[in-house]
């Protein structure tokens, strides 16, 4: 069984090809969204999802969120004593969905469909493949984000004939893709992006907001600053979501026992947040002008990832399209589902059988070049593009070098990806000497042929053809490239983690959520919520599940009342 | 049939121009492979598919009647956006598919406002504040959030700019900040209309900054009438400066009044077609008269005047080798000298005088034991360029250290022992044929080589001076055409080593080639020579005693 999974920055969710049609699979909690979340706990267990979001502001220290927006690079996070990288808690996070999906259907699952951004560089993407490898599932394929959701709309708009974009603002990342149909082939035609740009993002700003009115001279949070963030940024999220629909929302916490409340505007928050949305305009301007094909020709503008729930956002994308976009989707769920599909084209299920999905590289790959400029100088350091951005994928290309200088031995071939014309301003991804027969300045050739496969992994081939001397660079990154062995080393280290048990796991997510409510309110509701807290803990030391569950049940209907529902 | 037969043949249909046919076939075809299995064949495919559509639109645009096609295929209902944002003026539901900028009244009004301003040649000089506001009128206008409207005027404006230049010159600062166009230039696929506008900005800021002060002369001759006589100074500026702006600042050209530029181009055409034979001749002359006045037979002024020739100019060659290394873009930059280096010229160019000066002796060789240690540190130390094989590097080390020691050698032993110092100046100049890439790439190539270039000069100069002891030890006075193509060989170094244009750089190299040849060739010329004469001369003694 083949699992589609979309990793988010802020949620995840898992889903199968159900044989008629894409189906996403509840998780312990019966949600269908799981929070990227993971968070230690006292005893030393793993607890992923709701239970380690609502420990977010109470457990800062113990608890981390986010973490995509950290993977494919070498920093680490301190949970409890212990390293982890952005790729191990992905892993736990998989593992999470992984379980959940084999309670749900009956059975193993150990290949998966996973999503990325568009924007992801082959770092990021090799680490997410990695992630998955450690969280013990084959990873078939990578398909990115804004590809899934327009396979997610597409199965059911197959005679849709025009153009139209897929918008997907997350949690951490923007990507903009351009999609056709053509009977029954789903053929991205553009991608682009911005893989730091998301809803963190605009809860930053509410969160500085907070601090410029709570701490203007950071007197209050001397030395627990991140505590202080922390608490914010999960007030800033509750705030956010209710500046969708009304025109003020309050922010507030509870800080050395103390309420600290304010009133934000939406005209306040939308003039702060104004430099993000105009970060919005680049890709998408870039992936019209890569696809050639003109803003009013788009059939639709659809809107994919949480964030784009926001007014402001929905605001800016009707300026610029100067229509307004579509939302049938569910922004939350259109790119898990898409990677169910992906899942089940996969298997090559019949009921897809006339469904083809070919996807672009949203990079540019090419190598470092030196040339003469006109007063004979050497330019080094030139960005020679051998795969252009937007090309179909798996594709394969070839382009001759030549060497520099007579007598030269040695031609260095260094591969980057990236648009600027200076290989400084791109991203490295390895490189390989070849050894050449010496002779006369640009007369001994080299070919380069880069190969991109599917989901996005690149082979170099060199090949010399005065001595047919092949040589193949796999891209893997010098640095961070993990050997088997690592691998294996990692893999033990994070099976042998101890999961929370899942049965408890409702009620984990529940306790959690009162705790962080008795933090936050003062008084009478302080007092109330402890009340809560003791009596559900003495149902639990009861053991009895059905009392329990309907303790939880009532527990989780007064918490509702106090600070309204609980959201994903 | 268009194309090749294999593109038609894998998509399993006959030759067509039908894009839509060729999609379908297209499809068919992807539905049949396995990307994943075998992507070789979905490449091939795919190719294919790009191919035929290439053709098929190549096609498409020779019949008239493609709009409307093509507007029957993609055409759309109008959207009306509802009253809650009012982002189009209504006029704009009525435009076609296409809208043309110019059927939106408010930003059309705006942009004819622009181009009125622009183009009407009442207006002279421009006047750039009104410009200015009428600039960011537009580029704040509501309908500017709209992209494809954006889109439209960011073209048009930034076609406007390359075609009012150097009226334009106030809307590019405003225009470069809203389209964020210094960034789009810094990708590797800009449109060119956008690089253009940007090359401009860059042309600007370099004519109102350092080229005020290195070119003033220049600019001034080339803003007023031309004059009725020009000077060699006012040419050499003009010409230089003109050299420069259009290798590295061409829009710098249009600032200037066009029947300015074309008769100063007449002018130094007319002027660079005559070879200097005077100054070559008046050079020799020269050399000659020095070498006469300080005594027959001593070529020592001759020479360190020579040297320090070279010297200067491969000085010269080495400091812009050194800024252009420096210069981020790759393009040289002339830096001013710092006052060692300036002594270390001054010094370098008072050698002669001080050689004709000097009494005969020590104090001499001192003296030119100090240029030759300048010469063996100028040639020896020149940086190495970007990625310089070492073995070349160290022989042109060798090189530069063993010419100016064979040049003291012969010095001290100018009146005996040419035999024994020309076996090593044979050996060096093969070393430097052995290296006959590298001597065709300092020769002919750019300037990166000007090091090795120095030293086989040098070896080469040395040559001819221990060609003319070896024959002077006997007769008093060495014979006049050796100095006399000593004297174009200098002036052909120089024109080598610096040249101002590159059509004399390629002359001189023509006539170097040849020169070179009898450089090198002057050795075993001088030994046969010297072998026979000393034959003669001991044959003599032995006949007289």
């Amino acid at each position: 069984m083949i699992v589609g999974i979309d990793l988010g920055t802020t949620n995840s969710a898992i889903g199968i090809w159900r044989g008629d049609g894409p189906e996403l699979i509840p998780n312990r909690l019966g949600d269908l969204l799981t929070p990227s979340a993971v968070s230690v706990s006292d005893s030393g267990e793993i607890l992923v999802g709701m239970a380690a979001r609502e420990r977010q502001s109470t457990h800062s220290d113990q608890t981390v969120t986010a973490f995509k927006r950290l993977m494919g690079t070498q920093q680490s996070v301190q949970l409890h004593g212990q390293t982890y990288t952005a790729e191990d808690l992905s892993a736990l996070v998989l593992r999470s969905l992984k379980a959940d999906a084999e309670t749900f259907l009956g059975e193993k699952v150990e290949e998966a469909v996973i999503t990325v951004p568009a924007y992801f560089n082959d770092r990021q993407r090799k680490a997410t493949r990695r992630a998955g490898e450690l969280a013990g599932l084959e990873v078939k394929r990578l398909v990115n984000e804004p590809t899934a959701a327009a396979l997610a709309y597409g199965i059911h708009q197959l005679d849709e004939e025009q153009p139209f974009l897929v918008f997907d603002l997350g949690g951490g990342t923007f990507d903009v893709s351009i999609v056709e149909i053509m009977d029954g082939i789903i053929e991205v035609r553009a991608s682009a992006g911005d893989n730091r740009l998301g809803g963190e993002d605009f809860n930053d700003i509410l969160v500085q907001l907070g601090r410029d009115r709570f701490d203007p001279e950071g007197k209050l949070s001397v030395g627990r600053s991140s505590q202080f963030c922390e608490l914010l940024r999960a007030a800033a999220e509750r705030t956010r979501r209710s500046l969708t629909e009304a025109e003020s929302a309050t922010l507030s916490i509870v800080w050395d026992g103390e309420m600290l409340s304010t009133d934000i505007e939406a005209a306040e928050y939308e003039e702060r947040a104004k430099a993000l949305i105009e970060r919005l305009r680049e890709p998408v301007l870039r992936s019209l002008r890569d696809s050639r094909i003109k803003a009013e020709e788009l059939s639709e503008v659809l809107l994919v990832g949480g964030a784009t729930r926001m007014p402001i956002v929905r605001r800016a994308v009707t300026r610029m399209f100067g229509r307004f976009p579509n939302t049938k989707l569910d922004p939350d769920q259109a790119v898990a589902l898409g990677a169910a599909v992906q899942a089940g084209l996969k298997a090559k299920d019949k009921a897809l059988d006339e469904i083809r999905l070919t996807d672009v590289c949203p990079f540019t790959l090419g190598i470092e070049v030196a040339e003469r400029d006109g007063s004979g100088g050497i330019r080094d350091g030139v960005f020679s593009p051998i795969i252009e951005r937007n090309t179909v994928v798996p594709a394969s290309r070839v382009e001759t070098y030549s060497n520099m200088h007579a007598g030269q031995r040695q031609i260095g071939v260094a591969i980057y990806q990236g648009e600027a014309r200076q290989v400084a301003g791109n991203v490295k991804l390895g490189e390989i000497s070849v050894p050449v027969p010496p002779g006369p300045a640009g007369s001994v050739t080299i070919d380069c042929r880069f190969s991109y496969d599917a989901s996005g992994l690149l082979e170099v081939d060199v090949t010399v053809p005065k001595t047919g001397a092949v040589h193949q660079l796999v891209i893997v990154d010098d640095d961070e490239a993990p050997s088997e062995a690592e691998l294996d080393a990692r893999r033990r280290r994070l099976a042998a983690l101890k999961f929370h048990p899942r049965e408890d796991a409702p009620n984990i997510a529940a306790l959690a959520r009162a705790e962080r409510c008795f933090e936050m309110f003062l008084g009478d509701r302080r007092d109330y919520v402890g009340h809560l807290l003791s009596t559900f803990r003495n149902v639990i030391d009861g053991q009895d599940p059905r009392e329990i569950e309907a303790a939880r049940k009532e527990l989780e209907a007064s918490l509702d009342e106090l600070e309204g529902e609980r959201f994903l | 049939m268009r194309g090749d037969s294999g593109t038609w043949k894998l998509l399993g249909i006959e030759p067509t121009d039908d894009s839509r046919a060729i999609k379908k076939a297209y499809a068919a075809r992807l539905k049949a492979i396995d990307p994943d299995q075998d992507p070789q064949a979905f490449i091939s495919l795919r190719k294919a598919r790009d191919t035929a559509l290439y053709w098929a639109t190549i096609e498409d645009a020779d019949i008239p009647a493609y709009d409307g096609m093509e507007a029957e295929h993609v055409g759309q209902p109008d959207f009306e956006p509802e009253a809650e944002q009012e982002t189009r003026p209504t006029e704009l539901a009525a435009a076609s598919r296409r809208p043309n900028p110019w059927q939106m009244p408010t930003l059309a009004d705006q942009m004819g406002k622009i181009e009125a301003i622009l183009f009407d040649p009442a207006q002279t000089p421009i006047d750039h504040v009104r410009l200015k506001t009428q600039i960011e009128a537009l580029l704040r206008h509501p309908d500017m959030a709209t992209i494809s409207r954006a889109e439209e005027i960011e073209t048009w404006l930034a076609h406007l700019i390359i075609d009012a230049i150097p009226r334009s010159d106030a809307l590019i600062a405003p225009a470069t900040r809203r389209f964020d166009w210094m960034a789009k230039a810094q990708g590797w696929e800009c449109p060119w209309y956008v690089e253009e506008v940007v090359a401009r900005y860059h042309d600007c800021r370099y004519r109102d900054g350092e080229a005020r002060d290195e070119h003033a002369l220049a600019m001034r001759s080339l803003a007023s009438e031309p004059p009725a006589r020009s000077n060699a100074l006012k040419d050499w500026a003009v010409a230089r400066f003109l050299r420069h702006v259009r290798a590295n600042h061409p829009t710098i050209e249009r600032d200037f009044d066009r029947a300015t530029i074309d008769w100063w181009d007449r002018h130094l055409a007319e002027r660079r077609e005559r070879f200097p034979w005077f100054k070559t001749l008046l050079l020799a002359a020269t050399l000659f008269a020095v070498e006469r006045l300080v005594g027959a037979g001593d070529m020592l002024p001759v020479l360190s005047a020579a040297l320090s020739f070279v010297g200067a100019a491969g000085w010269f060659a080495l400091k812009r080798r050194i800024s252009q290394q420096q210069a981020d873009d790759g393009w040289f930059e002339l830096a001013p000298l710092t006052v060692p280096q300036g002594a270390a010229l001054a010094i370098l160019l008072l050698l002669p005088l001080a050689a004709v000066l000097a009494p005969r002796g020590s104090l001499a060789l001192v003296t030119f034991a100090l240029a030759a240690g300048g010469l063996a540190l100028l040639v020896g130390r020149a940086p190495p360029s970007a990625d310089e094989d070492p073995a070349d590097r160290a022989w042109q080390a060798r090189i530069a250290i063993l010419a100016p020691i064979l040049w003291l050698h012969a010095s001290l032993w100018r009146n005996g022992l040419p035999l024994e110092a020309l076996i090593p100046i044979a050996a060096a100049a093969w070393a430097a044929f052995a290296h006959t890439e590298r001597v065709r790439t300092a020769i002919l190539g750019g300037r990166q080589d000007n090091g090795i270039r120095a030293a086989i000069v040098i070896a080469g100069i040395i040559l001819w001076y221990q060609i003319a002891t070896s024959l002077g030890s006997e007769t008093p006075s060495p014979p006049m055409p050796i100095l006399l193509v000593l004297a174009i060989t200098l002036v052909i170094v120089h024109q080598m080593i610096d040249p101002p244009d590159p059509w004399q750089k390629e002359w001189t190299s023509g006539s170097l080639i040849a020169v070179m040849a009898v450089a090198f060739g002057g050795p075993i010329l001088a030994m046969l020579l010297v072998t026979t004469r000393t034959g003669r001369s001991v044959a003599r003694t032995n006949g007289g005693s």
